[in-house]
């Protein structure tokens, strides 16, 4: 008799084993789209017997086992870290790449067009409208200047406001993780697989934003360094991140616990951003500020060694700037001779019809007097262009390979701990099945249960 | 190994890598353009800026040719007039020379030498464009003019040059007083009041004097004239020049930037073709699963 009622406790058991079964099928299935869940397993053994002349005493659920690789989850918040660095540069830098236009469209095309209107007044220095040509043309190239030094700054800025952005997010997701970690260590084996998963959802979007180290400690928490080690979680404690206010004339530091480590980024979003504001886009305006100001130096020298219309010494044809910092979003043609084109100078000599210095304003057009004498304006521009072009290439082309290596690396995330329909069907079907054998287990030992006690009574 | 097809991830990742290629085809195609930003080809917008350059400076030195070339041809028509009106001066002054000629020959010759000096003014005086031809580079004052009685030159021996192409410059004025009074003491229409004067006083040896003026007049005309058409010459050989080199950079520049339209063409209907087909497989990926066979 006691081995019948052991039989049933063994069906009961199985059939709440298999159940169990059910309902990790059912959780896996329902969470095929969260983002971050790892498929879950239920690992049961078999309970032996207590008497060599009995079977077994059936099944038990020893765990439910989430499906996780560390290794790749780590290769994959790395990769996602270069990914992100290459997108944000890219992104910025085709803010940048849009206002350079095209061959023939851009800042080369204004200053043709300047020197064009030289080349014409050289055929014609005593006429009027030439002359107000020769102005237009000349306010034309300035206004293109000012105008990509206005959108480099510009991108300058927007890349320091995204910083900004940046921060407050990073310091969300640092509290929600020693959030995390806390309820981790203190769950005192309750089930923790539900708040890994909401943990490594946060930590995937964090390595997108900076570039972090990871480091999991024995009581399941997670340590977060930036950069060279700077600790932003430790266990529960969250170590805030600050930006110090931007101003025009220096943009914001990132510090934590007052100690500035804005050179510490160099991976992620915010890394991308930082060397945009610091180093890529600062340079590209270096570059252009020098052009602007060997342009309106070297037109200034020629201009000012002529003499205008009335046979009077002439002044600068530009706004000379006073140093090459700034010079693009500063140029401007002179205010007398944008006010009166008669003060433009074509001739050399002082007689009206001498066009030796228009010619010489012309001239400039293939001198090689920019960067340094090295360069004619056109060439340098033509620098200028392949740099910025060149870094959207490398930007574009490192993007691309990301890309591959996240999406392969989310493919082999997703063959340890993705969710499966197909396997998901097979397990319910072979949990349905068990299941049903043990109720019909444990309905045939009822049955000779009934049998026995029928004969008693 | 687990695979599992992820529709939105994978199936999106290659929709959308043919979709950037179909795009980038298809922009080729209408814009008939390689490049259509600097990270298209760096290197080859930079050389494209390059020859735009090129052929920007060319079309300059061309347009200051054709201007140099109109006022050469302008010159040379008032000094084929000028050299005209000197032989007329020559045959008049000719005909009033010697015993033969009467009172009224020579006073016709002499108000025909005073009706030819002032058309001769006009010549040197004419004006091309708004400016003087023959005033060197005082293009806004006539060449001759009478001051105080006296004929005066008020230009200057600075002749107007264009650069017609590189390192070639080319004179557009021509120095008046050169061609007028060369080396001699007095100009030429000194020279040709004073002649009219000596036909109707008939000193002869002021006529031979006025003579031989008007021949060495003729002589610095006809040599002005030879340098203009030398000059025309140089222009038109550089404008021919000037066009085969547009040509080539303009050759250069489409082969860095203009799209092959047959290849563009065919990448952008194979990227149509690869696009169609991501799309299809995309939505027979999970048409069906074993959730399908289950009762």
């Amino acid at each position: 008799m006691s081995g019948l009622f052991q039989s049933l406790t063994s069906a009961a058991n199985a059939l709440d084993a298999q159940r169990m079964g059910l309902d990790v099928v059912g959780q896996n299935m329902a969470n095929v789209n969260t983002p971050g869940y790892a498929r879950r397993k239920l690992i049961l053994g078999e309970l032996p017997p207590t008497d060599p002349n009995n079977a077994g005493r059936g099944v038990e659920v020893l765990m439910i086992q989430a499906q996780r690789d560390m290794f790749i989850e780590n290769r994959l918040r790395q990769e996602q870290q270069g990914a992100s660095f290459s997108n944000a540069q890219m992104q910025s830098l085709m803010y940048v790449q849009a206002g350079i236009g095209l061959p023939g469209g851009g800042l080369d095309a204004t200053m043709n067009g300047l020197f064009d209107s030289f080349s014409a007044f050289a055929t014609d220095v005593t006429s009027t409208p030439v002359r107000d040509n020769v102005v237009a043309q000349g306010r034309n190239v300035a206004q293109t200047f000012n105008t990509i030094a206005q959108r480099i700054t510009s991108a300058r800025v927007d890349a320091d406001g995204r910083v900004r952005a940046a921060v407050d997010e990073i310091n969300s997701l640092a509290s929600q993780i020693a959030a995390l970690n806390g309820r981790i260590a203190t769950a005192n084996n309750a089930d923790v697989e539900t708040l890994r998963d909401q943990r490594n959802v946060a930590l995937s979007r964090l390595a997108e934003l900076a570039g972090v180290n990871v480091a999991e400690t024995g009581s399941g928490s997670v340590t977060v360094s930036l950069g060279s080690g700077t600790p932003l979680v430790v266990e529960a404690t969250v170590f805030h991140l600050d930006m110090s206010p931007s101003t025009p004339s220096a943009m914001g530091a990132l510090s934590i616990g007052g100690q500035d480590i804005t050179s510490q980024f160099d991976e992620g979003m915010i890394g991308a951003l930082l060397q945009l504001r610091d180093t890529v886009l600062p340079g590209y305006m270096t570059r252009l500020d020098q052009l602007a100001y060997d342009v309106a130096t070297q037109v200034n020298a020629v201009h000012s060694a002529g003499f205008d219309a009335n046979g009077n010494a002439a002044g600068d044809f530009f706004v000379q700037p006073g140093a090459v910092a700034g010079a693009a979003a500063a140029m401007a043609v002179d205010p007398g001779l944008a006010a009166n084109s008669l003060l433009l100078a074509g001739s050399s000599t002082g007689a009206a019809g001498d066009n030796q210095t228009a010619q010489a304003l012309a001239a400039l057009r293939d001198a090689r007097v920019m960067s340094g004498g090295t360069a004619t304006a056109g060439e340098a521009w033509g620098q200028f262009v392949y740099h910025v072009g060149a870094d959207i290439a490398v930007a574009q082309s490192q993007s691309e390979t990301h890309d591959q290596v996240v999406l392969q690396l989310q493919r082999l995330r997703d063959s340890a701990s993705g969710v499966s329909m197909d396997e998901e069907a097979a397990w319910l079907m072979k949990y349905q099945r068990a299941y049903e054998a043990n109720a019909r287990f444990f309905t045939t030992v009822n049955s000779a249960i009934d049998t026995l006690m029928q004969m008693v009574m | 190994m687990r695979l599992i097809f992820d529709v939105v991830r994978d199936g999106l990742f290659s929709i959308n890598s043919i979709a950037e290629q179909m795009a980038e085809a298809r922009t080729q195609v209408t814009t008939g353009r390689r490049i259509n930003q600097a990270s298209d080809d760096p290197l080859g917008t930079a050389l494209a800026i390059g020859e735009h350059g090129t052929i920007a400076t060319i079309d300059a030195y061309t347009g200051t040719a054709n201007a140099a070339s109109s006022r050469l041809a302008a010159a040379d028509t008032v000094l084929t007039h000028f050299i005209d009106k000197l032989t007329a001066a020559i045959t008049t002054t000719a005909g009033a020379r010697g015993s033969t000629a009467t009172a009224e020959i020579r006073t016709a010759a002499s108000q025909q030498l005073r009706g030819l000096r002032d058309s001769l003014l006009g010549d040197i005086n004419a004006k091309f464009g708004g400016t003087f031809l023959f005033s060197g580079s005082e293009t806004t004052t006539a060449a001759y003019a009478q001051v105080g009685g006296a004929w005066t030159y008020q230009g200057d021996a600075v002749a107007v040059q264009l650069e017609v192409e590189n390192g070639r410059r080319v004179g557009v004025t021509i120095d008046g007083q050169a061609l007028a009074q060369g080396s001699d003491t007095t100009d030429l229409f000194t020279a040709l009041d004073d002649l009219a004067t000596a036909v109707d006083n008939n000193d002869q040896p002021a006529i031979q004097a006025g003579m031989d003026a008007l021949e060495r007049a003729f002589d610095r005309a006809v040599s002005a004239q030879s340098r203009v058409g030398i000059d025309e010459r140089g222009v038109d050989d550089a404008t021919a020049r000037l066009s085969a080199l547009r040509l080539a950079a303009e050759a250069r520049r489409s082969e860095l930037e203009d799209a092959n339209l047959a290849e563009a063409i065919a990448k952008m209907n194979e990227a149509d073709t690869s696009y169609r087909a991501a799309l299809g497989a995309v939505s027979t990926a999970e048409r069906l699963s074993l959730l399908d066979y289950l009762k």
